[in-house]
């Protein structure tokens, strides 16, 4: 009798405690645009699937390549996303729905990183639905993480909260709301099929910045290790893989041509090796799109939405050729 | 496997249940297995360095028991000698190798390799504690164990083998191989340790760690805060290395293990001795143990003594030995934080502190008597405080700086340069700049509440005690809200491992 009161206690504490950090992520787990586009692709099926980092997000538009190619899309791609989230973000489309085509969009910079742990993770864990890949995705990535990002994925925010935004959080959460008003700002939009178009900037006033440089000796294996496997699995699944490089400013292109040139060597091999597509705007389809700084909004080569809406037609065009 | 992630929180909880599900004459052997997966989780290819030595050291020691059993003490005293050759010898081979390529390099303009050796994880702690078991056969304070599985788990203990506390066979063994029964209140104490770890190392440490990486980083950018640099870098140091003590035994507790402690508010010690008798104890009883006694009772020192009484007369020549045994210590205590020159530095200038304290002991008494100071008053206690704290920071410039010579940069900048509003100018967490005034904020009111908690501590108030006596609510409310500040207040800067870990 006396440990039974004990242990109803301790389930009585640990279920306040347990009541009280899921307030609290509802409260304070801001609603990012991955909340959108993850709940969009569980949610509706789709031919074309984007994955890749921010140039990708910011440079393919899924609408515009429906226009030309009648095939719908959704852009899933993020800064911050390695070959371990693509992974686990097409496997959990998977099981969700049946997309024909995975369209990786490549960024040499991000094969010479490491992904840091916590937040880079949280962005695509939190917003998994509860799922084979989110309990595969927790075992390979946020095990490792420091604990808070199972107590409180918050904690990264901590510091930035508006209050009348933990209102609004928490109604849009509890409503199940995935309207999109929210995630415009000055510079960029985001759009319904995960495309962020970013506004025309001046380019007279752009300041040069050094972008993540390429360097095979330096090259985190991985995130090869995390491609392989996309790549393996795509095939597995009978779903077309296709890896794409964005095209790149000319002047970002000439002041690291080194390293520029080394990674479309070995990502040219690379992709061969594994039998894919590999389309490089910087390459082999350099002429098929402009390098004039016009077109971007920086250095690093995210482009205005105009021009990324010129792009994604030409990418469709040469895909659908293909 | 960092004793902040998720997967050593769910190892030790697996490793907790295991340990009071099994027949209580095997829980040590769940202990040695978890304890290995640990070790082995950290790269397997250190797993080597870690058997050689256990083995080694468990089959010396019984050698050396045989022979003292047999009379003879001169074999057994070869063995100890073998023994600790052994243990060092892998030690210094490992961790000094390079160092010493480096200064004969530099010193005879030669132009030798350095060798690629892979530094095993925690061989700093578990030397010493192989070490000071040989130690402890040898002069009969403990037996030596006869089942070689048994003095693996002794040597490898998972909570403690990264960053100790370095343990004594005799008052840890046989904690490790009783049984224990499942009690709520091991477990309970266990968290309650925990969190308050948790608390000082992600709130103080790691907040603190900002600011001091950015100073030391670039010395000259923020030049008007060398003196913060240090200051946040004690806050740093106490709170990422206490607060990993307080983890460690907070696990061990959980198991019904009781650690020595390793901290007993450090910075309220009176003088740089009282200082290394509450920082990093088990490191200085270690050294006091195995270097300062075996030095200061050898015969060469006993004929040092004469020669000094000699020439320095009775009072001095009293001391002088004592003086040179703890330069001696201190050197090695220098030498054990690293190949570096500046930790040699920094363990010869506590040394040679504790030293001249100790030679003008005398002087000290005569000047407090002819200024009327009885040693009990509140202002003179406050000052020595001061003092002992002033000192520690000084040392405290070359454990953090690159090079001695940073270090006496820095040093310079901190007595020439002040401008504290460049704090704001340093990037705190993701959000740059905008979060400095937050975080510092944090930080202030972090180490409020350390202080409150060291000083109630030092009157003698057993807050946990205290707590545990209050109703169910008010004590899961108040650790509720501690673990939530972890949460809320928590650096959001990269995650930093724990400093010696690294040892």
């Amino acid at each position: 009798m006396h440990s039974f009161k004990k242990v109803s206690k301790a389930v009585l504490v640990i279920a306040v405690c347990t009541a009280i950090l899921i307030l609290l992520d509802t409260a304070l787990y801001p609603c990012t645009f991955m909340r959108n586009d993850v709940h969009t692709v569980a949610t509706q099926e789709f031919d074309d699937i984007i994955v890749g980092t921010s140039h990708g997000k910011m440079d393919i538009d899924p609408e515009t390549m429906e226009e030309v190619n009648g095939r719908s899309g959704h852009n899933l791609c993020v800064g911050g996303e390695y070959g371990i989230d693509a992974y686990y973000l097409t496997k959990l489309i998977c099981e969700k729905q049946q997309p024909k085509r995975i369209i990786y969009e490549v960024d040499p910079g991000y094969f010479v990183t490491e992904k840091e742990e916590g937040n880079n993770y949280l962005l695509f864990y939190h917003e998994f639905p509860l799922s084979k890949a989110k309990a595969e995705y927790f075992w390979n990535s946020i095990l490792k993480c420091n604990f808070r990002t199972v107590l409180f994925p918050w904690y990264e925010y901590s510091l930035s909260y508006e209050i009348p935004k933990i209102k609004e959080t928490f109604f849009q959460k509890v409503k199940k709301d995935y309207s999109i008003d929210g995630l415009k700002s000055d510079s960029q939009e985001y759009h319904e099929s995960g495309f962020i178009e970013r506004y025309p900037v001046d380019v007279r006033k752009l300041k040069k910045s050094e972008p993540k440089l390429f360097e095979e000796d330096k090259l985190n294996h991985q995130n090869m290790e995390y491609i392989e496997k996309l790549i393996a699995y795509c095939k597995k699944n009978d779903i077309d893989f296709v890896a794409v490089t964005a095209p790149i400013p000319i002047a970002t292109l000439k002041d690291y041509s080194d390293n520029y040139n080394a990674a479309w060597k070995y990502f040219g091999k690379f992709f061969e090796e594994q039998g894919v597509e590999y389309l490089n705007f910087n390459t082999q389809y350099f002429k098929a799109f402009t390098h004039d700084l016009k077109a971007y909004t920086d250095y690093d080569g995210h482009m205005n939405g105009d021009a990324a809406r010129q792009y994604s037609r030409i990418l469709a065009e040469i895909l659908d050729k293909k | 496997m960092s004793l902040v992630s998720n997967l050593f929180l769910l190892f030790v909880a697996a490793a907790v249940i295991v340990y009071y599900l099994v027949p209580a004459r095997w829980q040590w052997l769940v202990l040695l297995g978890f304890s290995y997966i640990y070790y082995i989780a950290g790269g397997i290819k250190y797993v080597g360095f870690l058997l050689f030595s256990t083995l080694v050291t468990w089959m010396i020691a019984l050698l050396i028991e045989k022979e003292e059993t047999a009379g003879k003490h001169k074999r057994a005293r070869k063995f100890v000698i073998l023994g600790l050759i052994l243990n060092f010898g892998m030690l210094g081979l490992i961790k000094y190798t390079n160092f010493a390529v480096e200064n004969l390099n530099a010193l005879f303009h030669m132009n030798l390799r350095g060798m690629e050796i892979l530094l095993p994880l925690g061989i700093s702690f578990y030397t010493f504690q192989s070490s000071g078991y040989i130690l402890d056969v040898y002069w009969k304070r403990c037996k030596a164990e006869h089942n070689p599985l048994k003095y693996a788990l002794f040597v490898s203990f998972f909570p403690q083998i990264l960053q100790g506390p370095i343990g004594r066979y005799s008052r840890l063994a046989h904690q490790l191989y009783d049984s224990h029964k499942f009690e709520s209140r091991n477990i309970t104490r266990g968290l309650e340790r925990i969190l308050w770890g948790f608390f000082k190392k992600m709130i103080l440490a790691d907040w603190s760690a900002v600011f001091v990486d950015a100073i030391f980083d670039n010395p000259d950018q923020y030049a008007g805060l060398a003196i913060f640099g240090v200051l946040f870098y004690t806050i740093q140091l106490y709170a990422d290395f206490s607060g990993g003590m307080d983890v460690v035994i907070g696990i061990a507790s959980m198991f019904g293990i009781e650690l020595d402690e390793n901290f007993t508010r450090p910075f309220f010690a009176t003088s740089i001795t009282d200082f290394w008798h509450r920082w990093h104890i088990t490191l200085g009883t270690w050294m006091k143990d195995y270097v300062f006694y075996p030095v200061t009772l050898s015969g060469w020192m006993k004929n040092f003594g004469r020669w000094a009484k000699k020439v320095f007369g009775k009072k001095t020549g009293r001391t002088l030995p004592i003086c040179l045994s703890n330069l001696i210590v201190f050197f090695v205590v220098g030498v054990w934080h690293g190949a570096a020159w500046k930790y040699i530095i920094y363990g010869m200038y506590n040394g040679i502190i504790i030293a001249f304290s100790g030679l003008m002991a005398g002087n000290y008494k005569e000047w407090k008597k002819k200024l009327n100071i009885t040693g009990k008053e509140n202002w003179y206690y406050i000052f020595m405080i001061i003092r002992s704290f002033v000192l520690v920071n000084i040392s405290w410039f070359f454990d953090r700086a690159d090079t001695v010579g940073q270090a006496f940069h820095m040093m310079k900048l901190a007595v020439t340069r002040f401008t504290p509003s460049e704090l704001l100018l340093i990037p705190a967490g993701r959000e740059g700049t905008a979060f400095t005034p937050y975080a510092l904020l944090i930080l202030a009111v972090g180490c409020v509440i350390l202080f409150v908690v060291s000083v109630l501590q030092e009157r003698g108030v057993r807050i946990r005690e205290s707590l545990s006596r209050c109703s169910l609510p008010v004590t899961v409310a108040v650790y509720f809200c501690l673990l939530l500040s972890i949460g809320f207040f928590g650096s959001t800067a990269a995650v930093r491992g724990f400093i010696y870990a690294q040892f």
